[in-house]
């Protein structure tokens, strides 16, 4: 199945490359925040569940951006490098959330994400959308986090590979084993009372 | 009914893009692809319900701009002030040594000082004077010449280096001592102060004189 890049024209390419060419920072920023900004937030909610932790990463991100660019390898992607620098902000807000918890015996809040009854095809997509985020939650990082690049941010095996830092394979099989504890959690959530 | 077939091995081949032949014959399997399916459409939808803070990208500009002016400074400026610090310590380290070089008088305690004793000289003292290697030192009890250090001089309570002269005498009775310092002397001492001193200064020479008193 070939997936759909991410939806931006490539003229918005052309004119980054054309800001980068010039190191014109300011202008490159702009662009990639345009290019970039929603998707990087979405990642970033899906990886951290937690919408304000997410705008903090996504700001995190691009200053980020803006202070290394220079510094990047003139052939290297801004697209891989950009997702690479929100995977580490994702972990590392991730695992600082995780220590403040432990610390202080904050128990991680379960969000209620149970259907009210309706019938499963009445269920509108912002719905299932909200409990795909519930269950990504219940995925192990590296299984989270290969879902997320693949299939929400609709990066191919290869790109999302760059980013996590894995072979394409490896995600494979974490995709292929996260997709059945997806489909159990949202059975779950579905319909509470039917044996899993 | 799930059939495990296709989650357990069905799903790789699909990750793989590989076609799965016990899919077509088997009606369970097609059904949970197709929930596969509806999993893999809804989660591009994850995180779309908001778009977070409408200021964000002000925020990041924001952050930027704090993060420059904390920058450090370019390379010119750093040399700027390394230069001007160089020079700072250069000026203060002449101007040290021209103190360091400046008649420098010390009383040193002498080999029967008792510990707790008073500051004050005392006979058995000995008194040094150091002073630039042109200078000429001469230490006079009353009004008598004890010790002559002729400029550059060594021996006799003279000791000269690359650095300067040191004039050491022993305050051998008590009295008053005079420790004069001359530049540019030019005129023989005849071992009294004020005749000696009146050389110096119609020679056109310039001293310097410290009274130090040993009761």
């Amino acid at each position: 199945m070939v997936m759909p890049k991410l939806q931006v024209t490539s003229g918005d390419d052309a004119e980054i490359e054309a800001a980068r060419s010039v190191s014109d920072k300011r202008r490159m920023l702009t662009l990639l925040m345009a290019r970039h900004g929603d998707a990087i937030y979405r990642f970033a909610v899906a990886m951290t569940r937690d919408r304000d932790l997410a705008d903090e990463v996504r700001q995190q991100v691009f200053v980020e951006v803006y202070r290394d660019v220079g510094n990047l390898a003139q052939d290297s992607s801004l697209q891989d490098w950009v997702f690479g620098i929100a995977r580490n902000r994702c972990l590392d807000a991730v695992n600082a959330r995780k220590r403040w918890n432990e610390r202080y015996k904050n128990a991680v809040p379960e969000e209620p994400e149970r259907d009210d009854g309706a019938p499963e095809r009445d269920l509108d997509r912002g719905r299932l959308a909200r409990i795909l985020v519930a269950c990504l939650a219940r995925l192990a990082p590296a299984a989270r986090e290969a879902v997320v690049l693949r299939y929400q941010q609709e990066l191919s095996y290869d790109e999302a590979a760059v980013v996590a830092g894995d072979s394409p394979g490896t995600l494979r099989q974490r995709v292929a084993r996260a997709l059945p504890l997806l489909r159990k959690c949202m059975e779950h959530h579905l319909h509470p009372g039917k044996p899993q | 009914m799930i059939c495990e077939h296709y989650w357990r091995d069905g799903i790789l081949l699909v990750e793989h893009d590989e076609p799965d032949p016990h899919r077509d014959t088997c009606a369970v399997c097609r059904r949970e692809h197709e929930v596969r399916e509806q999993i893999i459409r809804a989660l591009p939808l994850v995180g779309r319900e908001t778009a977070g803070d409408p200021h964000w990208e002000a925020r990041v500009w924001s952050r930027i701009a704090r993060l420059e002016s904390r920058r450090p400074a370019p390379w010119w400026r750093l040399a700027a002030g390394l230069t001007a610090a160089f020079a700072i310590v250069v000026v203060w380290w002449t101007i040290a040594r021209r103190q360091e070089l400046r008649p420098r008088i010390e009383v040193v305690p002498g080999d029967d000082a008792i510990a707790m004793r008073s500051e004050l000289p005392r006979v058995g003292d000995r008194v040094q004077i150091a002073v630039e290697l042109t200078d000429e030192v001469r230490i006079y009890r009353g009004d008598d010449l004890v010790l002559r250090c002729p400029a550059g001089s060594t021996g006799d309570g003279c000791r000269s280096d690359a650095h300067g002269m040191v004039a050491e005498a022993r305050l051998a009775a008590s009295g008053n001592y005079r420790l004069v310092v001359i530049t540019l002397a030019t005129a023989e001492p005849v071992g009294r102060l004020d005749l000696d001193l009146g050389a110096v200064v119609a020679a056109g020479g310039e001293y310097q004189i410290t009274e130090l008193s040993v009761p």
